[in-house]
């Protein structure tokens, strides 16, 4: 069949002419509730959600409902707006206690829970993962003679799980004789990395956050406390899958209050970033609560509005706790914020928050750049393949202008596309690269989309990815050709 | 919720001049199949929505936009046929202005042609034809009107307009699936498509009233809540007045009070009322039933929460239940959280009680108990210490406090809660 190009460039001119005009997203952000959604005669602390790939919501938390802390589950179905029955997925033995739970879930689709339980006699990290229809045992994740405690856990995009916590040790060179450090260690495939230690200062630093931003960087965010009796600030460091910034204070509490905890991070679906956390509140008389907050940022973390109180309820006779926020970007398209609160002071539960559906927004990303043989050798492999996937994740019909550039010893124009993309679709470019007149070296593939007309600053942030390296050389061993991956074409 | 399936790409590659020494690009071409309004010159942007009151009828366009040169097509469209029927089809306006070879089934029947591809069925029209003259009637990019369905709003509800599959339906136009969509040119090439589907709703703004517990256990001489959640459905906003009422009346029958009597919703949103039930020491024990009446106009939903009194010979928490002296200073091994319990012995002198306090903290839980047996009988205090241990320092605690008693550890069925920071 003919592909006729002359025709093919007219229609873009004539499409790009027709959605020009594309309307602005108009919308506001709002919070509905507080919605009880675990009420039990225990104590429910802890949430933590997680919006699954198959349209359910999954809400995991600790609960002393059973006489000690176990940790249990329940699902969300959209459709028949009904939560599951709780379910308890510890269940281990007499006085062993489970604590701070948190759910991911990984590219092959399976669910992770990780937890702290003291079944070792000290506080270590465990998992199980639910593979579609069962759930596998529980195994350790961390071991030693230290309390590992308040795990998150996420799935950055190119996969690699990650696990972050706080590590408890004795030492009399750390203030009051304890040390509270954040470590993470991520799942690459089926391998597990070492324990890493992010935070080394001489402060406290607990109760980790984790965020994957548009951008494809990692957000870890804690709890810093400097001095005895503390006063704890939200701190957050940015990974950009090579190395962690340095830590950045995010908040300034009153000096006289225990100050912020329990940092939770999300991106939502139109690019703004949002950290929810804990705050401790002075009603006078001596008398405290813990009210939440939040703040957001719609220029991908560069500048965040003030902290916005949320939840207000609490007397100085009766003061009411908000804690342990949990947030998710739900399928529904609104972010439910899940936390344990006492509203009648008489025991916590599991309340959430939903905001307004965010929608409609312009988002088209860049979800991929795959290149196949990436390393050419000179007379054996002279072609590579670029395979460039573009996503729209908005609500609109978009048209796209894509750019893939090489940069290296040499700088060209891999190729340009242009196509209209109807709201959740995929599709995938092809282009050729042949390094016949290409100098020696590594080149850097770079796939972007001009920005859409609407589009927010932070939504833009996922419009450009990169791919390193490709490697064009002279050949040293010519029987080599094709018997590497990375010389086999995609 | 929202389909993000069936949602469409068009590519319409385009090759902007680069230097052909150092790449070769190839390019896709793929058009867009979609559901839209009467009268549309292009595709919607985005899935379109359509709605319309049972007994009137619906027409809708299946569009092309994008694609390469046509000379026929095969395409079926599906619907729940009990909300919208499929009444006939139209070739009027289409792209195939001289349609020969023409197939149409409605609901499985043919009207034109027969209907022998097993995708047809209830809810089903299928428009297969080509144009007489043998030519494409169009070159890329290819757009219009490829046929029009006329439905028959029987029923309410929800239902998408969108193409079946089956393998009977390959080769498909839609890459990699059995869609029911076929779109060729003159010669036979079959033509990539996307696809974009369209959704119909009828049902009238609503809310609903529900309850969370939607029983309670009220002792005498104490009360219980539950929390009523309103939630807005089909787009309803609006204020929404709320009542409760107890059944069967009787003398010293027990009460009921919402903590608002009006909420405003909007679309999509929910809101929560605390309802209050109480009993007295002289309510007559039994069944009762408290209903909660939500009313927004001429709309009107109720939830009924089954109550049960009983009488109680147990211990309650009151008032501030269970409150710690305050935050903890502690020292290098430790320190104490001094408590004061309130409480309500409704049994005997010597009836024995256990308080478990399970919290959690950044250091790890805290769970402690306490037993002993009470000295008094009604409203009295109760001071005991539980140990804080160092390691819970700069953490702050937050706990629940339930309380058991009687010679079987019955539960009460009141808990305090609260929280306290540790520090040194």
């Amino acid at each position: 069949m003919s592909r006729a190009t002359t025709g093919a460039i007219i229609a873009v001119i004539l499409l790009l002419l027709e959605f020009e005009a594309a309307v602005q997203p108009a919308y506001g952000y709002a919070f509905n509730g507080p919605i009880p959604v675990v009420i039990s005669n225990g104590t429910d602390f802890n949430p933590t959600s997680l919006q699954t790939s198959s349209g359910k919501l999954w809400l995991a938390w600790e609960s002393s409902r059973a006489g000690q802390s176990e940790i249990y589950y329940s699902t969300y179905d959209f459709p028949s707006a009904t939560w599951s029955t709780s379910q308890n997925l510890t269940g281990g033995p007499q006085n062993i206690a489970n604590q701070a739970p948190s759910l991911a879930q990984l590219q092959n689709s399976s669910i992770m829970l990780t937890w702290s339980s003291n079944q070792t006699g000290h506080y270590n990290l465990f998992y199980k993962m639910f593979t579609g229809s069962s759930w596998t045992k529980s195994l350790g994740l961390t071991s030693g003679t230290f309390d590992d405690l308040s795990t998150r856990t996420v799935v950055a995009t190119n996969g690699t799980l990650l696990v972050a916590w706080t590590r408890q040790t004795t030492s009399g060179s750390c203030m009051l004789g304890f040390c509270r450090q954040i470590y993470y260690k991520t799942l690459n495939g089926n391998y597990w990395s070492s324990d890493i230690q992010l935070t080394s200062d001489l402060a406290w630093n607990i109760e980790p956050g984790l965020m994957v931003a548009k951008n494809r960087n990692i957000w870890a965010t804690y709890s810093k406390c400097s001095t005895n009796p503390c006063t704890y600030n939200i701190f957050s460091q940015t990974n950009n899958g090579t190395t962690w910034s340095s830590p950045y204070q995010r908040t300034s509490p009153s000096t006289t209050t225990f100050g912020d905890e329990n940092p939770d991070m999300v991106s939502d679906r139109n690019g703004t970033a949002w950290m929810f956390w804990s705050r401790d509140v002075n009603l006078g008389g001596g008398v405290n609560e813990n009210k939440l907050f939040y703040e957001n940022s719609s220029d991908g973390g560069s500048n965040w509005t003030q902290p916005t109180q949320l939840t207000f309820t609490g007397t100085q006779t009766m003061p009411v706790d908000d804690v342990n926020p949990s947030v998710v970007q739900a399928a529904d398209q609104r972010l439910w914020l899940f936390f344990s609160s006492d509203p009648q002071s008489s025991g916590f539960n599991i309340y959430y928050f939903q905001t307004n559906p965010i929608h409609p927004v312009h988002d088209v990303a860049v979800a991929n750049i795959a290149v196949g043989p990436n390393y050419l050798i000179r007379t054996i492999v002279n072609t590579a393949t670029v395979k460039v996937t573009v996503s729209d994740l908005g609500d609109y019909l978009e048209n796209v202008n894509l750019t893939v550039l090489a940069t290296g010893p040499s700088s060209f124009v891999v190729g340009r596309a242009s196509g209209l993309f109807g709201s959740g679709s995929t599709f995938t470019f092809t282009f050729k690269v042949n390094q016949t007149s290409l100098l020696n070296g590594r080149y850097t593939i770079t796939a972007s989309i001009s920005p859409l007309p609407g589009e927010s600053i932070g939504g833009t942030l996922d419009d450009s990815l990169r791919y390193t390296f490709l490697t064009i050389a002279n050949a040293t061993n010519p029987s080599r050709a094709c018997s590497a991956p990375r010389l086999c074409p995609i | 919720m929202k389909k993000l399936i069936a949602l469409v790409l068009i590519v319409v590659a385009s090759l902007i001049a680069v230097p052909a020494s150092t790449l070769s690009v190839r390019g896709q071409s793929v058009g867009l199949v979609c559901i839209a309004a009467t009268g549309s010159t292009s595709c919607p942007n985005g899935i379109p929505s359509f709605n319309g009151a049972q007994g009137s009828q619906l027409t809708v366009t299946v569009f092309l936009q994008g694609s390469d040169p046509i000379g026929g097509f095969d395409i079926f469209v599906k619907t729940i046929n009990s909300v919208l029927n499929p009444a006939s089809a139209s070739l009027s306006g289409s792209l195939i202005t001289s349609p020969t070879f023409t197939t149409e089934c409605i609901n499985g029947v043919a009207v034109q042609g027969s209907c022998s591809s097993p995708a047809n069925g209830l809810g089903v029209v299928e428009v297969s034809t080509i144009d007489s003259s043998g030519n494409n009637v169009c070159s890329a990019p290819c757009t219009g009107l490829l046929f029009s369905i006329t439905y028959n709003i029987v029923g309410t509800g929800t239902t998408d307009i969108s193409y079946p599959s089956d393998t009977s339906c390959s080769p498909s136009s839609v890459s990699g699936s059995d869609t029911c969509i076929l779109v060729f040119d003159n010669i036979g090439n079959v033509d990539n498509e996307n696809v974009q589907i369209g959704t119909f709703a009828n049902g009238p703004p609503d809310f609903s009233v529900t309850a969370i517990p939607d029983s309670l256990t009220v002792f005498q001489g104490s009360s219980s809540t539950s929390q009523v959640v309103v939630s807005s459905t089909g787009g309803y906003s609006g204020p929404v007045s709320l009542t409760s009422t107890v059944s069967p009346v009787v003398t010293n029958g027990p009460t009921s009070s919402l903590s608002t009597n009006s909420v405003t919703l909007t679309p999509g949103s929910s809101s929560t009322v605390i309802l209050t039930v109480s009993a007295s020491l002289s309510t007559p024990t039994g069944s009762y039933n408290v209903t909660v009446t939500g009313t927004g106009g001429s709309i009107s939903h109720s939830k009924r929460v089954a109550v049960s009194v009983q009488a109680f010979s147990g211990v309650l928490f009151y008032g501030k239940g269970l409150n710690g002296l305050g935050n903890v200073n502690i020292t290098a091994t430790g320190g104490l959280q001094i408590w004061t319990a309130h409480l309500d012995n409704r049994g005997v002198v010597g009836q024995s009680i256990t308080i478990r306090i399970s919290g959690t903290s950044s250091a790890g839980p805290y769970t402690q108990t306490f037993s002993t047996s009470l000295s008094f009988t009604g409203k009295g205090t109760l001071t005991f210490n539980t140990p804080v241990s160092s390691k819970y320092v700069g953490s702050r605690i937050t706990y629940t406090a339930t309380l058991f008693f009687g010679a079987s550890q019955t539960q009460s069925p009141t808990s305090a809660s609260g929280s306290f920071k540790v520090s040194q």
